[in-house]
C-alpha cells in the first residue's frame, strides 16, 4: 500500500539529491512520535480499567492533550511549508491515471511481484516523491482524517468552552465516535506504514532516508 | 325598703338601720305576713356590701363551717350579691331561691345547706365529681366560678378562662414542657388538663402595631369595617349571612381593614376549649402526650371558629369554613412535621425526646429542661458509621449540626442543590477544588457525598424530562403524562412496564417515549438522567486521595452502573421507581434519550464485557466503535504478518533473481 517517501536520486555528477527536506524531516519525526504517544494516551483513556501505562487517569488527559496541540502546529508546520513550496497539488493530489494505472500496478507489486524480486513500478524524484497508492492514502490522511482527529479533538478538549458548537455537531457522542474510529484507522495506517518503510533495497533503507534525506541505493523502492 | 347608697353617709345611722329593718322583718315574718321570695327581697340584705353591717364573726356564724375554704378562713366572706353584675350573668334569669332552694321563708335561717348546682347542672357535677381534682382538691363548684358573676364560657377570653384556674393555681410547674411561653401564649389550661373537652380552632384578627408588635383587634379597631352593617362585625365578615365565614370572606375583610390603614391584618390562630369537661387531671399519661394536639388530625382540627369582638363587649364566635386552616398560614410545624421523613415514618415528639417518654411511663419527672435527643435510638447504623469518621473526629459536630430533625425531608425527595446545601452551610465548594477538571459541570451535576462519601451507595435515575427549543428542561408531572396519554387517571407504570415483570426493558422505555412524543408538538420528550447517592453513607473522606480518584466515576466499573433506576410519576404527586435495564444508556436510539451523558465512559469496552460475549453482542452498542475500531488494527497487522511471512518463504526467490 503505502511507503516510504524517500528515495535519493543521484544525479549526474554522483551529488545524492535531496529527496527529504529538513524541515518535512523534522516534521515528519515529531509527528511519527507525537502520534505514537497519541494512539497510546489514547488507549488509555479509552480502556481507564484495563490500561495504566501513562500513571494516573488525569495525567493521562494531560499528556493526551499537550500531544494534541504538538501533532495541531506540526500540522501547520506541514502544511506551510508544501504550501510555500506550492507542491502541495503535485504531491499529494491523486490524478485519474493514478486510479486506473497506478494504485493497480502498485498493488500487483505489492501483492505479488515484489516476492519474485521484480523491480518496483514507480522510483520517487523530489518532484513525484509518492507512488499512486501512497499519494491516495497520504491524501486521505492529510487532508481529511488528521485534520477532523485535530478539530474534534481540540472540542473534546473542553467540552464547555465549544458547548454550543458541539451541540450544533450532534453532541459529544458523535463527535467522540468520529475521533475514535479515525484514531482506529490512523493506528492500523501505522503499522502498515512502518511495515511497508522496511520493503526498500535493504530493510533500513526507507528509515535511513527520512533521518539523513536521502537514499544510497538508485531506483529501489515499492 | 332601705337602701344605703352611699358608703360615706353611713355613719352611726347604720346601725340604726340595720336594727330596724331586722326588726321589720321579724315583724312581717311574726304577724305572718310572708314577703315575697324573690330577688328584690333577698337583695334588701344582701345587695349591699356590709351586709347589714355584720362583722366578719357574725358573717362566718351564718354559713356551715367550712374550714378549708381560704375565703373565709382569710374573713373575706361577704354574702354579698353585686346585683348589678348579677344580671349581666348567665343565670340572671333566675331567682336566688331557684339555687337556694331551702329558703322557705324570709328571714331565713343561718347555716343554709349548700347549693346542688347538679339541679340544672346534672352532667357537669357528675363528670366533676369523678375528677381528681373534686377527689383531691374537695373543691366544689362556686369555689371556681362565682355563680353571682359568671359570664357565659364562649365570652371568656383565653385570659379570663386561665384565670380560673390560676385563682389556686400557679404557672410555675410546666417546666418540662418544650416552648412553655408559647404554649402558655396560646392555650387555655384545659386544652391539655381536660383530655375529654371538645375543643376547637379558634381564629382571631390581629394587626401589627406601632412598637411593631402584633396585637389582637378589638371591637374599637374592626369598627370601621362594619359601615352599612350597623356596627355589627359578624355581618360585616359574614356577608352572605349563612352563618360560616367561608375563606373569600374573611379575604375580603382582610383586604377591607388593609384600606382602612391597619397595619399587615392578620388572622392569628388559638387552640380553646369549645365545649368543657370538667373531668380535670393531671395524670402524667394523659397531660404529657404532646401527640393529643400535635398530629395532624387533632380533634380540634374539626372545630374552626373566628372570634369576634362585639360591641357591648365580649366575644361572639362564628363557624368558620375549614378550608381556612389551608389556606390562611400558618398552623405551625404541626402540619409540616407530617411531611418531613421522621412525621411520615410515624415518629411522635416522644420517641426522640426520650425524657418524656420516661414520663408517659410515669417513673417520676425531674427534668430541668429537655435532654438532647439521642437519634442512635433509630439510626443506629448512622451513627456506628460516623461516630469514627473524620467528620465527626474533626468538627465534633453530631445529628443536628447539619440536619434538622423537624424538617427534614426524605433523603429521595432532594434535589442535587439541597444535598450540596446540607454540606455548603460550613463548606465552601470554591475551596480546594481547583484540581477538578469540569468543575463547575461537576457541581452543577453531582452532589458532595458522590466524592467524598466513596461507601455511598450511588446509582443512575431517569425521569421524564420534556426539552423546549432552546434546550431548557424540566420535569414532566403526572399531569402533563395523563394528558399525553390521553388516558384519566392512567396507571404510568402499567403503560411502562408492558409485560409487568417489575422491570423496564430499554424497547419499553423507547416505545414510551415515542407515544408520548407523538402527541406532544411542542417539547421533545425525553429521559432526563442524575447519577446519584441512593443510600448515603455517613463516613466522609476529607480532601483525601480517595475522593481524586476520576475512575470512581469515569469508568464502565463504575459502582453506578449497577443501579439503574427509572422514577416515574404517580398520581398525587408521588414518584414510583422501577429498576432500569442498562441497555439503555449503551444502545444507539433514535431518540436521544441520553444525550448528556456520554461523558462518563460506559460506552467502552471493559474486562467485564469481554467475560460476557452475548452481552456485548446483544447490547454492545456504541461499543461497535471499538469493535470496529481493533477490527482494522487487526486487519492492517494480519496484512503485515501475511505479507512478512511470505516474503520470508520468499527470500530464496529474490536471491535468484538478483544474482
Amino acid at each position: 500500500m503505502i511507503r516510504r517517501k524517500k528515495e535519493s536520486q543521484k544525479t549526474d555528477h554522483g551529488r545524492k539529491e535531496i529527496l527529504h527536506p529538513l524541515t518535512i524531516r523534522i516534521w515528519h519525526w515529531v509527528h511519527a512520535v507525537a502520534i505514537v504517544l497519541l494512539v497510546l494516551t489514547g488507549i488509555q483513556l479509552r480502556f481507564p480499567d484495563l490500561i495504566t501505562w501513562f500513571g494516573t487517569f488525569k495525567r493521562a488527559v494531560n499528556i493526551h492533550n499537550i500531544l494534541g496541540f504538538i501533532v495541531l502546529f506540526d500540522y501547520l508546520l506541514w502544511f506551510g511549508y508544501y504550501a510555500v513550496t506550492r507542491q502541495l497539488v503535485r504531491q499529494y493530489i491523486p490524478a485519474p491515471e493514478d486510479f486506473s494505472v497506478g494504485i493497480p500496478t502498485q498493488s500487483a507489486y505489492y501483492f505479488a511481484r515484489f516476492f519474485f524480486g521484480d523491480p518496483a513500478p514507480f522510483a520517487p524524484t523530489p518532484e513525484a516523491k509518492f507512488n499512486a497508492l501512497q499519494k491516495t492514502t497520504y491524501f486521505g490522511i492529510m487532508f481529511v482524517l488528521v485534520p477532523l482527529q485535530i478539530v474534534t479533538g481540540v472540542l473534546l478538549w473542553d467540552l464547555e468552552r465549544f458547548h454550543s458548537i458541539i451541540a450544533a455537531l450532534g453532541g459529544v457522542r458523535v463527535l467522540d465516535a468520529f475521533h475514535i474510529i479515525i484514531a482506529y484507522v490512523v493506528a492500523a495506517f501505522l503499522i502498515m506504514h512502518v511495515y511497508l518503510s522496511t520493503l526498500g533495497h535493504t530493510f533500513f533503507e526507507h528509515f535511513k532516508a527520512m533521518i539523513v534525506g536521502y537514499e544510497e541505493n538508485e531506483g529501489g523502492h515499492q | 325598703m332601705i337602701r344605703v347608697a352611699d358608703k360615706k353617709k353611713r355613719g352611726n345611722a347604720a346601725h340604726f338601720f340595720a336594727t330596724v329593718s331586722l326588726v321589720s322583718l321579724s315583724l312581717f315574718s311574726w304577724t305572718g305576713t310572708a314577703f315575697p321570695l324573690d330577688n328584690e327581697t333577698c337583695l334588701e340584705c344582701h345587695g349591699t356590701p356590709d351586709i347589714l353591717e355584720l362583722s366578719k364573726e357574725e358573717r362566718l356564724e351564718m354559713v356551715i363551717p367550712t374550714p378549708t375554704k381560704e375565703e373565709v378562713r382569710k374573713g373575706k366572706l361577704t354574702l354579698f350579691v353585686n346585683y348589678g353584675k348579677f344580671r349581666s350573668t348567665v343565670h340572671r334569669e333566675l331567682q336566688c331561691v331557684d339555687c337556694h332552694t331551702d329558703i322557705e321563708d324570709i328571714p331565713h335561717p343561718q347555716r343554709l345547706g349548700l347549693v346542688d348546682c347538679a339541679q340544672c347542672h346534672e352532667e357537669i357535677v357528675n363528670h366533676y365529681d369523678k375528677s381528681k381534682h373534686a377527689k383531691v382538691s374537695n373543691r366544689l363548684c362556686f369555689e371556681c366560678h362565682n355563680p353571682h358573676a359568671t359570664t357565659s364560657f364562649r365570652k371568656l377570653s383565653q385570659k379570663e378562662r386561665t384565670g380560673i384556674c390560676l385563682q389556686c393555681h400557679e404557672k410555675d410547674g410546666h417546666r418540662w414542657l418544650p416552648q412553655r411561653g408559647l404554649h402558655f401564649q396560646y392555650l387555655e389550661c384545659t386544652v391539655c388538663h381536660s383530655p375529654e373537652a371538645v375543643k376547637g380552632l379558634f381564629f382571631h384578627l390581629t394587626a401589627v402595631g406601632k412598637n411593631g408588635k402584633r396585637f389582637g383587634l378589638d371591637y374599637r379597631g374592626l369598627e370601621g369595617s362594619t359601615r352599612g352593617y350597623k356596627g355589627d362585625v359578624a355581618r360585616a365578615i359574614d356577608r352572605n349571612g349563612n352563618g360560616i365565614v367561608e375563606v373569600h370572606e374573611i379575604n375580603r375583610f382582610i383586604a377591607k381593614l388593609h384600606e382602612q390603614g391597619i397595619q399587615s391584618p392578620r388572622l392569628q390562630e388559638k387552640v380553646l376549649v369549645l365545649r368543657p369537661y370538667h373531668n380535670y387531671t393531671d395524670e402524667v399519661k394523659h397531660i404529657k402526650d404532646c401527640t393529643m394536639c400535635h398530629v395532624s388530625d387533632a380533634p380540634f382540627y374539626d372545630q374552626v371558629m373566628l372570634r369576634i369582638p362585639e360591641r357591648q363587649g365580649g366575644w361572639r364566635t362564628v363557624k368558620m369554613d375549614k378550608a381556612v386552616v389551608g389556606k390562611i398560614p400558618p398552623i405551625p410545624s404541626k402540619d409540616y412535621y407530617f411531611s418531613t421523613v421522621h412525621g411520615q415514618n410515624g415518629v411522635e415528639c416522644i420517641d426522640c425526646h426520650a425524657d418524656l417518654t420516661v414520663l408517659r411511663a410515669g417513673e417520676g419527672f425531674e427534668v430541668k429542661g429537655l435532654k438532647t435527643p439521642v437519634c442512635e435510638h433509630c439510626h443506629q447504623d448512622v451513627m456506628a458509621e460516623y461516630k469514627d469518621s473524620l467528620h465527626a473526629k474533626v468538627s465534633e459536630k453530631i445529628c443536628f449540626g447539619c440536619h434538622d430533625p423537624h424538617s427534614s425531608v426524605p433523603f429521595e425527595e432532594l434535589n442535587v442543590e439541597q444535598r450540596q446545601a446540607i454540606c455548603t452551610k460550613c463548606h465552601d465548594p470554591e475551596r480546594g477544588h481547583d484540581w477538578l477538571p469540569q468543575k463547575d459541570l461537576h457541581f452543577k451535576a453531582l452532589e458532595c457525598t458522590m466524592c467524598h462519601a466513596p461507601q455511598a451507595e450511588k446509582g443512575i435515575v431517569f425521569y421524564l424530562q420534556k426539552v423546549d427549543k432552546k434546550g431548557k428542561a424540566e420535569r414532566l408531572e403526572y399531569g402533563e403524562v395523563a394528558k399525553l396519554l390521553n388516558t384519566e387517571k392512567p396507571n404510568v407504570v402499567k403503560f411502562l412496564d408492558r409485560d409487568d415483570n417489575g422491570f423496564l426493558e430499554d424497547r419499553e422505555v423507547l416505545s414510551f417515549l415515542n407515544v408520548l412524543n407523538e402527541k406532544e408538538r411542542r417539547y421533545q420528550i425525553e429521559l432526563g438522567v442524575r447519577v446519584l447517592v441512593l443510600k448515603p453513607s455517613h463516613n466522609y473522606t476529607d480532601k483525601g486521595t480517595k475522593a481524586k480518584d476520576c475512575s470512581l466515576c469515569h469508568s464502565s466499573q463504575a459502582e453506578f452502573y449497577s443501579k439503574l433506576i427509572m422514577e416515574i410519576p404517580e398520581q398525587g404527586g408521588g414518584i414510583r421507581t422501577l429498576p432500569m435495564d442498562k441497555s439503555i444508556l449503551v444502545g444507539i436510539h433514535s431518540i436521544p434519550v441520553t444525550s448528556d451523558f456520554y461523558l462518563l465512559g460506559e460506552s467502552k469496552i471493559s474486562r467485564r464485557d469481554i467475560s460476557d460475549m452475548l452481552f456485548i453482542v446483544r447490547k454492545i452498542g456504541y461499543k461497535w466503535l471499538d469493535v470496529i475500531g481493533i477490527l482494522f488494527v487487526l486487519a492492517g497487522l494480519s496484512f503485515v504478518v501475511a505479507h512478512w511471512g511470505i516474503r520470508l518463504l520468499t527470500i530464496g526467490l529474490r536471491r535468484q533473481k538478483r544474482k
